[in-house]
């Protein structure tokens, strides 16, 4: 069965990622644990921390800022924004407005802000690119997270922090260019306890064994199957895939077991530099695919978050995408820039340490 | 810094967080943080918004340590350690007072260039605070 295209426009992306760094190895020497093993069981090296002054807020409005720069397009076209995060500074009070007001959009707004563990960046994509297509107009959509792990979880070895927005459109505006274009998506959700966080509550919970084959595999691999089923395409027509990564493992399997090539998985497979960086995860691989490739590639995207739910979007560059890339900083060069904490100061950042 | 009310900074949300300045009508001066009367002529109280470019250049700068922590800032001093206070002159010429991130106190220099991001400030009456700090445009990871 073959679907109408939606054929809606990325007029720009923008990551932030914050220049803090634990390795693996310096939170297994705080509990006496073997990092040789942790590193290995987990395919981590090292996970970003946010400043003691960042908070996902801060992450949002940083990555939306270079998303408006790649989009090159005035802020107030935009009539929508979603964000999709599970650690948002305020229980009550929209992340989504303070974007709106740090990036000087107008107040002819559609917002707010959306919860699916760390499905939320992707099912506020779904949103937006639906907004867009509908009234034909600009939609600001940002996965933002700082990540909470218990001390000694197994996730505070992988919980990382970073953002990521994208402006879409249908049609183009006026002096704005196409970055690529999203032509499907798919979504896969079923009622699954592997991953939560009561109210209240500062730590999530999990499901230990559960988290993988009832969780991020059945439903990433149904959401990617059933959208390659209704598009009609096969892995091989894609040029880049990027799977939710919350570790260094689960993607690569995903990749295997639906017969991805790993050197389709490149430029989007970050988690073993960042950790699991939650709403932001895959929307960050696929940003730096948007840095790397080539006008005219196909990109599949799937994101997983527990509770659980997988979104698949089928994509492909285009021409705008080689200028675009210059204009904000790239994944790989925020990767790149970092400072290592200590425990002790790592758990001042996270806030685990309440001074 | 003085206790600011949720009101007043609900107000002035526009100059923390896109650092929105008062050009004169009269003589072009840009005022930054936006003022009733003119800076530059004295006069004239006609403006036009102007969104700055949050790029400039370190005038000068002092490190602040425990004791001279502002009580807002205290509990930051007292995680973080001593932070860097740097005064701004920005690319359209207003001279601005803003905390330095992202470098280390014995890496900041005169003339170092610096461009502006978003940051939790503090944190009152459980609203948190955001506002404007500047970091190196080369981070100095050193
Ligand atoms: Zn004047």
């Amino acid at each position: 069965m073959m679907t109408k295209k939606l054929e809606v426009n990325i007029l720009g992306w923008g990551a932030y990622i914050p220049i803090y760094r634990i390795k693996i190895d310096e939170i297994c020497l705080e509990w006496g644990e073997d990092p040789s093993r942790w590193r290995k069981s987990l395919g981590l090296n090292e996970i970003s921390v946010p400043a003691l002054d960042e908070d996902s807020t801060t992450f949002a409005v940083e990555a939306a800022r270079s998303a408006v720069k790649r989009a090159q397009i005035s802020p107030n076209l935009i009539t929508a924004i979603y964000v999709g995060t599970e650690s948002k500074p305020y229980a009550v009070k929209p992340t989504a407005t303070i974007v709106a007001a740090a990036i000087n959009a107008s107040a002819r707004l559609s917002s707010a802000d959306l919860e699916f563990a760390c499905k939320a960046g992707t099912e506020a994509m779904r949103i937006c690119i639906d907004h867009s297509l509908v009234n034909k107009t600009v939609s600001l959509a940002i996965g933002a997270d700082s990540a909470q792990g218990k001390p000694r979880d197994a996730l505070e070895y992988s919980a990382g922090a970073g953002a990521v927005a994208f402006i879409f459109s249908k049609g183009v505006p006026k002096h704005a260019e196409s970055a690529a274009m999203v032509l499907h998506h798919f979504s896969y959700v079923t009622d699954t306890p592997d991953f939560w966080r009561c109210n209240g509550r500062k730590y999530p919970s999990h499901a230990e064994r559960f988290t993988g084959a009832p969780a991020y595999f059945k439903h990433t691999i149904n959401a990617a199957k059933g959208l390659m089923e209704e598009v009609g395409t096969r892995p091989s027509d894609y040029d880049h895939v990027v799977f939710h990564q919350p570790n260094g493992k689960f993607p690569l399997k995903a990749a295997k077991i639906l017969g991805f090539d790993i050197k389709q998985l490149k430029y989007g497979f970050l988690a073993d530099k960042i950790g699991n960086t939650y709403a932001a995860n895959a929307m960050i691989g696929l940003a730096s695919i948007l840095d790397n490739a080539n006008p005219g590639e196909k990109i599949l995207m799937v994101s997983y978050g527990s509770g659980a739910g997988s979104d698949a979007f089928d994509m492909m560059t285009r021409e705008g995408v080689q200028v675009k890339r210059e204009l904000a900083p790239k994944v790989l060069d925020l990767i790149s820039k970092k400072k290592y904490l200590t425990y002790g100061l790592y758990a001042k950042h996270k806030g685990k340490l309440i001074m | 810094m003085a206790y600011v009310s949720i009101p007043l900074y609900k107000r002035t949300i526009p100059q923390r967080y896109k650092l929105i300045g008062l050009k004169c009508k009269r003589c072009g001066w840009i005022n930054f943080p936006p003022k009733g009367i003119c800076k530059g002529c004295k006069v004239s109280s006609e403006f036009e918004k102007v969104k700055l470019s949050g790029k400039g250049t370190i005038y000068s700068y002092t490190v602040i340590t425990a004791a001279a922590a502002p009580p807002e800032f205290s509990k930051q001093e007292k995680s973080g350690g001593s932070y860097v206070v740097a005064l701004i002159e920005l690319d359209e010429g207003p001279r601005i007072v803003a905390q330095l991130v992202n470098c280390k106190p014995e890496n900041v220099r005169i003339g170092m260039r610096v461009e502006s991001t978003i940051r939790k400030i503090y944190e009152d009456e459980g609203v948190v605070r955001y506002g404007f700090k500047f970091k190196p445009v080369e981070e100095s990871l050193k």
